[in-house]
């Protein structure tokens, strides 16, 4: 089943501090599993949406700083993370299962039922 | 099959995607084993402390180790990747393996009052000055007005 999976991404919005999360994405039986880092976002932050084959994952993340702390080193910004994938193969929008913990979303998208292989019974 | 696409079709697609987004064959920030400039840092003062925030999402603290030793702070510790038996690996962006910042401060520090918190991925670690290095503002005595 290998290269069943066909993921093509939606440009990156740039404007108003969007930043683009760091995915693993793997697969297994047709079942895809994602993890993202989407650090600083509380669980109620994070949108999770899945239409036509579309998966887009959306998470806003308030300031930790007052506006005017003088920053000695910065290496990251803080903003919004926004991801959107598009999949080929078909899911089973009521059996995904999504969890977050230290800052790490686990999508889990099982296959859909009649997109499984099935062995089909010959009748005598 | 239903509806999925050829495998050498989608081979393409995904090496294009490679090429634009990461290059085309570094998909993981791992080096020699060592991830690189992870975690990133954010780095501030108070008159009292300095204060370091690290982005450092899927660990616990129980995974992180904090030194702190003068004006120096490390942290360090190592990342799970995911492993290869659960499946094919389509994307491999986050970094994994064993990591390392060291943080040199213009002042000592003072580690018995060092706190660490960690909260949704995101470290943060007051580090407050030691006594001396405080500075002390000084009132001046206005000379004119003394007989």
């Amino acid at each position: 089943m290998v290269g069943s999976c066909s993921m093509a991404e939606t440009p990156k919005v740039d404007s108003q501090r969007v930043y683009v999360p760091h995915v693993d994405i793997i697969e297994k039986e047709g079942d895809v599993v994602l993890y993202v880092n989407l650090p600083g976002a509380a669980s109620e932050s994070i949108d999770i949406q899945y239409e036509d084959g579309q998966l887009t994952i959306e998470a806003s993340v308030a300031d930790r700083q007052s506006v005017g702390t003088k920053y000695l080193l910065r290496e990251y910004g803080v903003g919004r993370f926004r991801r959107s994938f598009q999949l080929a193969n078909s899911f089973d929008a009521s059996r995904i299962e999504a969890s977050y913990r230290n800052g790490v979303l686990t999508l889990k998208l099982p296959k859909a039922e009649e997109a499984k292989p099935r062995r089909i019974e010959v009748k005598a | 099959m239903f509806g999925i696409s050829h495998p050498r079709r989608w081979q393409s697609e995904m090496d294009r995607l490679f090429e634009g987004m990461l290059g085309p064959q570094a998909p993981r920030w791992v080096q020699g084993g060592m991830v690189n400039n992870f975690p990133p840092l954010a780095l501030w003062e108070t008159p009292e402390s300095y204060h370091v925030e690290a982005e450092i999402p899927g660990l616990t603290l129980e995974d992180i180790d904090i030194f702190v030793k003068d004006r120096e702070v490390t942290i360090s510790g190592r990342l799970q990747g995911v492993d290869s038996d659960q499946g094919t690996l389509h994307r491999g962006e986050r970094p994994t393996g064993e990591f390392k910042r060291e943080i040199r401060l213009p002042m000592p520090l003072d580690p018995d009052k060092v706190e660490a918190k960690l909260s949704h991925g995101v470290l943060t670690l007051d580090l407050p000055k030691v006594e001396t290095a405080k500075g002390r503002r000084i009132a001046v005595k206005d000379g004119s007005a003394s007989p």
